[in-house]
């Protein structure tokens, strides 16, 4: 025989201010919860997404990221005719030779950031096929012109379409403006290769080339195959093993937002517990009645913890609501890998939103627990007596 | 202070609820404070006057496109300018990919003059002058990897395809980022075969006032030249790195506020919860005769105590942690500034204060006729 | 019983021939309840001389505990005047009336009211804390009213470890430990069983026997009547009668 839970909520009613004192506490620790888990959720959104599933990235041995790697032209030039490479129909090969510097930009805030310019051939857009133009058309090679994501836009001085922008030694005509699917990419420029290796004096050499295999290519044949050849030795991985490398700086806020969220978890549990003890205290000779009126002990733990729980999650669901106009809040954020600043936007997923009631949940049985099992406990004869 | 014993009473009175709510102010306030210590040690960082007469000058696209070595006479020559250091990064990691440190190499020669704030033992300096493959290492690194001093390092090139093999001969003490290795520029040089670039070159102006005369002296020498320079402050230079952790620090700052209303919700409920319980007994008082405001004050207290015993615990238990933990990185070790405390000490008094005020001054003002029917 | 903390009251007295112990002069009191005005109290006058121990009693309802409230300055009269031991109180305003509470009336309630997480005698204590008193006079002044109780073996007892009548012995020595001008106690033995209210009214009496204090007390307890002076009697708010009580004859 259970205690009916409307008894629960009419007993949360009649307490107004302690119960929205409770759920307020409760509520602002998912709010932090969720607003870290979105921030997370976005960064990792904008790292992964970047890849594509048949891509490859590849790299100098050893090199963990683009910005720390090098190789020669000549290694280029005997990889790419490797026949897992898929081709366009007029015999062109899916690779893109790229080389990712570092520009100092000035943000429209004042202030300097460090941004990606991305040296590429037109072949590029081919094979970064989230990558499209959203206005203006594709850079001419040779002519100084870029294109720009458009995370940057707004952002930075300079990166409207047509305008001209200084970045590295020299100023680029802005011709187009790309999109990336919410992808890092769009917090990058990207001129012609060989006018951003001339402008950084640094010899001849390429950083990265991405590639596209062919329809029914073995990735990892192809792989071996580019570190086992003499004249490539170079190493590859996939895309998405690559990015996933690289959240890092998403995971860093990930453990900084739980741990948050998680000591001021205790805080609310033991703020629980408060309430839950005062309500019972209140009811001593209810709970008593109810008890002598035949309902067990167990009972009026499970309907004690019930309220506790309704509490909890009434609270948890203030916290989402508070929380939710994060979500599509965009800004940026450093990428610890490649030194450089990306956009993205807040994330709150319907995964975030159960955690989120999860937590809430948790913190409501675990401020419940106690008290409840001391209402249980309670001499009814003397609970009784105290009327 | 009669009234001491009192307020210490009422507190005793439900030992349970005053204890929980201690527990929830201190972790409370142990959060916020770690929380805001955060940017706090990162603008504490960057203000600091030791390096105010430190600038960096480094290409104006950026600091990985370099700029001629050559550029040191022409620096060192500048009026004002003491000491010229140039830096080339190397991005070398020991062992694993994870192991990730900054290491770079510098010009040995005036290493002493440009960071006396590094505080480098003396002896240790002269074997860095003589020995190519010297190496300095900060506390952090050297306690991450077990070295010791006289080890010989390989640290694996990522940027560069080779490796280079160094000893070392000091630690980096003082206000040196307790994560930097520092080895000799020369030592790269040879091995790297491209002499002629550098990342950045630091400069060590006599007196700060003189400091932006310099830096426009420098970037006007080299201005429509090959390679433009842009001169900085090491503050500002750091800025550009730090820059983009901004949102990161908002975060933290945002989370704080949040902690602090939570903390004070909680607070308040209990001072709700004690005060309700207690509406007779602070009639009875009345009626003996204590006027409102003594009353209100041994209310006011009570609070006031159960927030700051919590600002002692959350706070200080937050000052030692962080004081054990290093967090590697440019910026280095994560201390609580004092700062935090006095901040963290005045939210506490903040919410002990506002989270009892409107139940206890309702309750001390309370018409005593009803307070005391109420329990009849 | 010595008058330590406020001597200027004493002196005082002194000069002029002693005023009476209570005085009402034509006092009503209205109390607003929702769209209705109760009359709790219509029109009484009465005059109380000192040292006497009285009774006001009636029916629930007759505006014992009002008048008694207005006698001990915890609520204002809507209309008339209140003096008590010549001073009057009913123009003193809220903050004026706790400081003059505390120097000249002690309260005596039905539920004790003593503060559960004190000892008896940190209870006792606590309208000591209002006066210039130290520590050392203060705690001689809590034991005599203690012992005057005869509660001098229960001092460091706590509330819950004392009976009922234990507990009002308790609360009538914080009501006599600053000497006040007159005792005022409201259904004193409203809670407690027959031999104990028996007690609590000869502790009453002999406490104005010895001590020469006015005793103002609410009652409707008839065995009262064999220990008062004088029994004032209120029904729906208007004085009926003062008879004599059967205190002389007891």
């Amino acid at each position: 025989m259970t205690i009916p839970l409307k008894y629960n909520a009419r007993s949360l009613i009649v307490r107004p201010v302690t119960t929205l004192m409770t759920a307020g506490g409760i509520a602002l620790v998912v709010v932090v919860f969720v607003i870290a888990m979105a921030m997370v959720a976005g960064l990792d959104a904008a790292i992964e997404d970047a890849g594509s599933p048949d891509n490859l990235v590849v790299l100098r041995r050893g090199a963990t990221t683009e910005t720390v790697s090098g190789f020669t032209i000549a290694q280029f030039e005997a990889l790419q005719y490797l026949a897992a490479i898929r081709r366009t129909p007029t015999g062109e090969p899916y690779a893109s030779p790229e080389l990712p510097v570092q520009v100092l930009l000035d943000r429209t805030d004042g202030v300097r950031d460090n941004v990606i310019l991305r040296g590429v051939r037109p072949i590029a857009l081919l094979v970064h096929d989230k990558v499209h133009l959203v206005a203006g058309r594709m850079f001419k090679p040779g002519l100084g012109e870029v294109i720009v994501g458009q995370g940057l836009l707004h952002r930075y001085r300079h990166c409207a379409l047509g305008a001209m922008l200084p970045a590295g030694r020299r100023t680029w005509k802005v011709v187009g403006i790309f999109a990336a699917g919410g992808g890092s990419f769009e917090s990058e420029i990207w001129g012609d290769l060989f006018q951003v290796l001339r402008d950084t004096q640094r010899g001849d050499y390429y950083a990265s080339v991405r590639i596209k295999l062919a329809p029914g290519a073995d990735a990892d044949a192809l792989i071996r195959r580019i570190a086992d050849d003499p004249r490539i030795n170079l190493q590859a991985e996939s895309e998405a093993a690559y990015y996933k490398d690289q959240t890092v700086t998403a995971d860093r806020m990930r453990s900084l937002g739980t741990v948050a969220a998680l000591i001021m978890a205790i805080g609310a549990v033991f703020a629980a517990m408060n309430t839950m003890y005062a309500a019972i205290s209140a009811r001593t000779t209810e709970l008593a009645t109810l008890r002598a009126l035949g309902f067990t002990g167990g009972a009026v733990m499970l309907s004690m913890l019930a309220e506790s729980l309704l509490l909890a999650l009434a609270a948890g669901l203030l916290g989402i609501v508070l929380a939710l106009p994060i979500n599509g809040v965009s800004t940026t954020f450093a990428n610890t890998v490649t030194f450089s600043t990306m956009a993205f936007s807040f994330r709150v997923t319907p995964a975030i939103i159960g955690q989120g009631l999860l937590f809430a949940a948790l913190m409501g049985l675990l401020g419940g627990w106690l008290p409840a099992w001391h209402a249980m406990r309670m001499n009814v004869v003397d609970a009784l007596r105290s009327l | 202070m009669k009234y001491a014993a009192l307020v210490v009473k009422n507190l005793a009175r439900s030992k349970r609820r005053t204890i929980f709510t201690l527990i929830s102010i201190a972790v409370s306030l142990f959060i916020f404070s770690a929380l805001v210590s955060m940017p706090a040690v990162v603008n504490r960082f960057l203000a600091d006057p030791a390096a105010s007469n430190r600038v960096a000058c480094h290409n104006k696209a950026g600091v990985t496109y370099g700029i001629p070595e050559a550029y040191k006479q022409a620096i060192a020559a500048t009026p004002h300018v003491e000491a010229v250091v140039a830096q080339s990064w190397f991005g070398g990691i020991y062992h694993e990919v994870a192991d990730q440190f900054p290491n770079m190499s510098v010009d040995p020669e005036q290493v002493g003059a440009m960071w006396p704030d590094w505080e480098i033992a003396p002896d240790a300096l002269e074997r860095f002058q003589h020995l190519r493959t010297a190496a300095l290492v900060g506390p952090e690194t050297m306690r991450r990897f077990g070295f010791h001093l006289g080890q010989r390092i390989m640290l694996r090139g990522t940027i560069y395809p080779f490796n280079v093999t160094l000893d070392i001969v000091g630690t980096l003490n003082g206000k040196a980022p307790p994560s930097f290795l520092v080895f000799r520029r020369d030592y790269l040089e040879e091995v790297r075969g491209r002499p002629g670039f550098v990342d950045v070159i630091w400069v060590r102006v006599d007196r700060a006032a003189n400091v932006p005369q310099v830096i426009t002296a420098l970037d006007e020498n080299f201005a429509n030249s090959s390679a433009e320079t842009l001169t900085e402050p090491e503050a500002a230079f750091y800025g550009n790195f730090i820059a983009g952790y901004r949102v990161f620090f908002r975060m933290a700052e945002l989370m704080g506020i949040l902690v602090v209303f939570a903390i004070g919700l909680v607070a308040a409920n209990t001072a709700a919860m004690s005060i309700r319980e207690r509406r007779t007994e602070i009639a009875v008082l009345r009626s003996i005769g204590f006027p409102t405001r003594t009353i209100l004050a041994m209310l006011l207290a009570e609070s006031l105590l159960i927030a700051l015993a919590g600002w002692l615990l959350g706070c200080c238990g937050a000052f030692l942690l962080l004081r054990s933990i290093t967090v590697q990185g440019v910026v280095g070790a994560i201390q609580m500034p004092t700062s935090v405390l006095f901040i963290a000490f005045a939210v506490a008094v903040l919410i002990g204060l506002v989270s009892a005020i409107v139940p206890a001054s309702a309750a001390a003002r309370r018409n005593i006729v009803e307070a005391l029917r109420a329990v009849a | 019983m010595q008058r330590a903390a406020h001597s200027e009251g004493a002196a005082l007295r002194l000069d002029t021939p002693t005023p009476p112990a209570v005085e009402l002069d034509q006092v009503r009191r209205i109390y607003r309840r929702d769209e209705f005005a109760v009359h709790a109290l219509d029109n009484v006058s009465l005059t109380i001389p000192p040292a006497r121990f009285v009774a006001i009693m009636g029916p629930s309802g007759s505006g014992k505990t009002t008048l008694l409230n207005l006698i001990a300055g915890i609520d204002h009269p809507s209309s008339g005047r209140v003096a008590v031991g010549g001073e009057e109180i009913s123009s003193k305003k809220d903050r004026e009336l706790a400081a003059w509470r505390a120097r000249h009336i002690g309260l005596v309630f039905q539920f004790y009211n003593l503060i559960p997480v004190l000892t008896a005698r940190e209870n006792v204590d606590l309208p000591l804390l209002l006066t210039t008193l130290n520590k050392r006079d203060r705690r001689a002044h809590v034991e005599t009213a203690l012992r005057a109780v005869g509660l001098g073996d229960r001092m460091d007892h706590y509330p819950r470890q004392l009976s009922g009548g234990q507990e009002q012995r308790v609360a009538i020595a914080r009501a006599i430990v600053t000497d006040p001008t007159i005792v005022v106690a409201d259904e004193p033995t409203g809670d407690l069983d027959a031999t104990s209210a028996e007690e609590i009214l000869n502790l009453l009496g002999e406490l104005n026997r010895r001590f020469g204090k006015t005793i103002v007390m609410v009652t409707h307890d008839s065995r009262a009547e064999h220990h008062v002076d004088e029994i004032y009697r209120l029904d729906k708010g208007i004085l009926t009668g003062v008879e004599p009580g059967r205190r002389r004859l007891a």
